[in-house]
């Protein structure tokens, strides 16, 4: 994320002006941004007019308006966010207080004003435009007929796509050809897959990570079919796939995959292996010693209120 | 209730009429009160008869509101009716019929004492008079009727009815009317046609009768209408069924589960499989019934080995076979893995020396056939064994008795005690533990009661009841103890010193037979899809194991949750025997052609997710349960919002823990703690979970097998439950 302007007074209110130039921007926007703040940013509204014959006519205005953030909607997957609230500039157009809905997508401009830039959002803004980048990785999660191609970020994991094809077991000779045949074919899909999400030129490392051996086949024949196909790509890039080893084929196991020691240290500190770390530290408080250990706004405020939180109590509000 | 627009109608035409001869400004009110009462007379004496509103009226006019003469007048009607062999229920579709009442009028509250009082005064002398009027013989005839002479008992009424032209403006056929919804509309003619067409394959039990055949569920939904509105003149229907009450229930049946209008056979079909099974059954109560049998056990604890050991025993396997395997495996420097090749088949299975798929295969005792399942050991592939302790009845535990593989397998992350614990929370409770490769320790028998009393103890709390346990020694490799000593080699000379039990396949044949659920509607999880090489164009060879009912060749199925139907090509049994039906309990290979979908999406879309079930009871798929569950305890307690895996039957999926609603009294099942934070080991609970996409799941009071799930995360299984409801 570009920061263009940024103008915060000593008593903390200010505003910045930002650009978000990657998917993983939006993410941080989002946690960056709070209802009560102020957006602005160059929008579109439909207006509509009485023109000279009295009929309606409907015109879409492009208008640059100060909303009051009211509500946030985000998908991560879809690289856009949706931000409505009341108006509160002036505008010819459009009435103080009326409702609208601000689009943000990558770069496009915007500003956040906020009362009070507190050290959270100061430290999530600092982070979010540091331009060294965090280690950008893609990860193949894998098992006999599913596979889950995504792209880790310093923050966030975004699925760009899920295979799953049906792989008939073994059951006698005749069908044992088939399992052959159905594996090969779902190997060479997920390959395609590989090729057509994984920018070999950003990531660091790609993971392929399976239960069992399906790692080891599907490298063993990505590679074969690379040099039989000479598919450059692949071959030039071999030194970045990293196999390891994941409970299930499903999304999830994407958390023990990042928390094992082989990826952690291939990969430079993302965040995410931070959060599995602190989160599975309140899990043992809470397997241990669960009057200690709280979760949901409700406990830890109450904890909070009784001055009885320490740093050895994990805050962590389920989203 | 305001009486609806067209009867309102009605009432204000006759207004006119009967005013000027000298009836009462409260005529309707009359007329509805002897209505009522005129229904429920006919309710109570006469349910048989078929009529409708207006000829109600009529016949209560002519005998000048005495319910005993209009009565008379029915009863004469329906004779004609039946004689004429038209009767009305025969043509509820035809939009030209009138006006009629529901015939069971039960619903509406009437009250007996509402005749009224100035009608009886002339009650004796109308009801001879009554007895000359024209009876209305059928829908047609209506016009006609009306025009006809009126009774002697009202002479100056008859001039105003029959100089009024309509009467009752809807029953003429030539006026020009708005359509008001309450009839079947063309569309509705034609899709209840096909319908009908599709319901003549259909078992008696769903359809009353032929005449009843026809509510469809817009008339079913009409019907309710009129239940709501519940006015005292109900005009508004065309529902002529003899029994709306039970054609309402059907409709209220079918709404509830998915619309397949297809059966799984007729009833006389199933009649006729029922009783050839019931007395297969009868006949080989003294000879074999199928068993489901899987091996467990920690990896490399030796279970394909001895199971492939035990069916060459058995003489499954040739010696051929097994020479050839000897000299294969030996090539790749796997010299001792020859037995284990008889179920490990894949390729990757040979190399690595490592079972990864259940393998299948069959053979009998003399008691019993079994489909040996041979579970995966490794704890990469306990989904997999999941799916094959799903499929069984009964379990052998391998156990490796050599010096440390016991402690291996049993203490900190063996895989011992969590297949013990998975084959017991799928519902297996006959178990046998092979302590495996005693040679290793020279048949001691000290380390044998080693083995069996720490295994005694985790069985127990694991809750295996004792008697249906069965310990015994065994050598996979080398053939001890496999079969009884008549048939081997004997047992060597350690062994025989101090052990006398039985052979693995005597304490094999030893199991009780499993209880079946054949009366329930047909179930049957997927394991497996293959597309047949050859001789099976245009079908699909799917596997897995009858949950319930049974199922026959050229039944229709329906594949849930997609709704395809499929018809049953060909069964076969044991992969080979093609027999005419199968039971609950049989594993199966089923070769389906698809009716409503092509073969490829059906292949495409058909995994182990999905059930085949009776198309006209299907199995529902829900994406959210509440279940209670006993927590095994894992790397972390279970909170909501926990992502996990969600296992049931042979599908793995992934979840989220929805909520922890209460903690559960193990001993008494009551509920204890509210809303806990965490669930940890030991706990047991009530639960929800959301499942990503929807499955195929029963209720565990419904159906034992399919309403078992178990919760794994990180790899390990940290929860087992039942499903309590689907939500």
């Amino acid at each position: 994320m570009k920061l263009l302007k940024k103008s915060i007074d000593k008593d903390g209110m200010g505003f910045v002006h930002l650009r978000p130039e990657e998917a993983e921007d939006l993410w941080h926007i989002y946690h960056l941004i709070a209802p009560g703040d102020q957006l602005t940013s160059k929008t579109f509204r439909r207006i509509q007019k009485e023109n000279a014959s009295g009929n309606m006519e409907s015109d879409r205005v492009k208008l640059t308006l100060t909303i009051a953030i009211e509500k946030i909607d985000f998908d991560p997957g879809q690289e856009e966010m949706r931000i409505s609230g009341p108006c509160v500039s002036e505008n010819q157009h459009i009435k103080m207080g009326a409702y609208h809905t601000i689009d943000l997508a990558l770069n496009k401009n915007f500003t956040v004003a906020k009362h009070e830039w507190d050290s959270v959002a100061l430290t999530r803004l600092d982070e979010a435009t540091n331009i060294e980048k965090n280690a950008d990785a893609a990860a193949v999660v894998m098992n006999e007929g599913l596979a889950h191609v995504c792209l880790i970020t310093g923050s966030m994991t975004i699925l760009r796509a899920r295979i799953e094809c049906s792989v008939p077991k073994k059951k006698g000779a005749a069908s044992l050809a088939g399992h052959d045949k159905a594996i090969l074919k779902f190997y060479d899909q997920v390959v395609e897959s590989i090729l057509r999400h994984i920018r070999f030129d950003i990531v660091k490392a790609v993971i392929i990570a399976s239960p069992g051996y399906v790692r080891d086949n599907f490298m063993q024949h990505m590679m074969e079919e690379a040099q039989r196909k000479a598919t450059s790509v692949l071959l030039e890039n071999k030194a970045k796939f990293l196999v390891v080893h994941s409970s299930s084929g499903h999304m999830h196991s994407l958390k023990e995959i990042l928390a094992s020691p082989e990826v952690s240290s291939k990969l430079a500190d993302t965040k995410a292996a931070g959060e599995v770390k602190a989160l599975d530290e309140f899990y043992a408080t809470l397997r241990d010693d669960p009057s200690r250990a709280f979760y949901g706004w409700g406990h830890v405020k109450a904890a909070n209120d009784s001055k009885s939180s320490n740093n050895s109590i994990a805050r962590i509000c389920e989203r | 209730m305001p009486p609806k627009k067209t009867s309102s109608s009605v009432d204000d035409d006759d207004f006119d009429d009967y005013d000027n001869d000298g009836y009462d400004d409260d005529d309707s009110e009359v007329l509805n009160a002897a209505l009522e009462e005129f229904y429920d007379a006919m309710e109570d004496e006469h349910p048989e008869i078929i009529f409708k509103e207006d000829e109600a009226v009529t016949w209560l006019r002519s005998s000048n509101y005495d319910i005993d003469g209009a009565i008379t007048l029915a009863l004469n009607k329906s004779k004609k009716s039946t004689s004429t062999k038209k009767p009305a229920a025969s043509k509820p579709a035809a939009p030209s019929s009138s006006k009629q009442p529901p015939s069971s009028s039960s619903s509406k509250p009437t009250p007996t004492t509402s005749k009224p009082s100035t009608t009886t005064t002339t009650t004796t002398n109308k009801q001879a008079a009554t007895k000359n009027i024209p009876i209305p013989a059928s829908v047609s005839a209506m016009g006609k009727d009306l025009c006809a002479p009126p009774p002697q008992a009202s002479p100056s009424s008859s001039t105003s009815i029959s100089s009024s032209p309509t009467p009752f403006p809807t029953s003429t056929d030539d006026a020009i009317k708005p359509f008001d919804f309450t009839e079947p509309s063309p569309d509705d003619l034609i899709s209840e046609k096909q319908r009908q067409a599709f319901s003549k394959k259909k078992d008696g039990s769903t359809n009353t009768s032929s005449s009843s055949s026809t509510p469809s569920t817009t008339e079913g939904i009409k019907y309710k209408q009129n239940v709501k509105t519940s006015a005292p003149l109900p005009t508004l229907s065309s529902s002529s069924a003899p029994s709306t009450s039970s054609a309402k229930s059907n409709v209220v049946e079918k709404m509830a589960t998915l619309k397949l209008d297809v059966a799984q056979h007729s009833a006389g079909r199933r009649k006729e499989l029922l009783e050839s099974i019931s007395s297969s059954m009868a006949s080989s109560s003294a000879g074999k019934d199928h068993l489901n049998l899987v091996v467990v056990g920690h990896v490399d604890a030796g279970k394909s080995t001895t199971m492939g050991h035990l069916l060459f025993r058995l003489g499954q396997v040739d010696a051929k076979t097994i020479a050839k395997y000897e000299r294969e495996s030996q090539k790749r420097g796997k010299a001792s893995f020859h037995y284990a090749w008889v179920l490990d088949q894949s390729e990757t299975e040979r190399d690595k020396g490592v079972t990864i798929h259940v393998g299948a295969s069959h053979f009998s005792t003399d008691h019993h056939d079994f489909t040996l399942l041979d579970a995966p050991g490794h704890r990469d592939y306990v989904p997999n064994m999941i799916g094959g302790a799903a499929q069984a009845d009964v379990a052998i535990l391998v156990v490796d008795g050599a010096p440390n593989g016991f402690e291996n397998g049993f203490m900190c992350d063996g895989q011992t005690k969590e297949h013990a614990i998975l084959v017991r929370s799928m519902g297996v409770v006959q178990i046998i533990v092979a302590i495996n490769k005693l040679d290793m320790v020279q048949w001691s028998e000290e380390r044998y009661d080693t083995i069996v009393s720490e295994m005694k103890g985790f069985l127990k709390q694991s809750g295996y009841i004792e008697k249906n346990v069965t310990f015994l020694p065994c050598d996979g490799l080398h053939g001890v103890n496999l079969v009884p000593p008549a048939n081997s080699d004997g047992l060597p000379s350690e062994l025989k010193e101090w052990y006398t039990g039985p052979s693995l396949a005597e304490a094999v044949d030893a199991f009780r037979p499993a209880d079946r659920n054949i009366e329930k509607s047909f179930r049957m999880s997927v394991v497996d899809v293959v597309k047949p090489a050859q001789g099976l164009s245009g079908a699909l060879l799917v596997s897995g194991k009858i949950d319930s009912g049974f199922v026959a060749v050229n039944d229709k199925i329906c594949v849930s949750p997609m709704g395809h139907v499929c018809s049953v090509k060909s069964i076969f049994k044991s992969h080979k025997d093609n027999v005419e039906y199968a039971i609950a309990g049989d594993n199966i290979d089923l070769a389906l052609v698809p009716q409503n979908t092509t073969l490829d999406l059906l292949l495409a879309t058909l995994s182990s997710r999905c059930i085949l079930c009776d198309p006209a009871h299907p199995i529902q798929s829900s994406s959210r349960i509440r279940g209670q569950i006993v927590v095994f305890g894992g790397r972390v307690p279970i909170t909501p919002g926990m992502a996990i895996t969600f296992h049931a039957q042979s599908l793995e999926e992934p979840a989220k823990i929805k909520t922890l609603l209460h903690l559960v009294d193990k001993a008494t099942g009551q509920p204890t703690k509210q809303k806990p934070r965490a669930l940890v080991e030991g706990h047991a609970a009530v639960i929800e979970v959301v499942i990503d996409r929807g499955v195929c799941l029963e209720k565990f009071a419904d159906y034992r097998g399919l309403g078992r799930f178990l919760l794994r995360d990180h790899g390990k299984t940290i929860a087992a439950g039942v499903v309590l409801e689907l939500l």
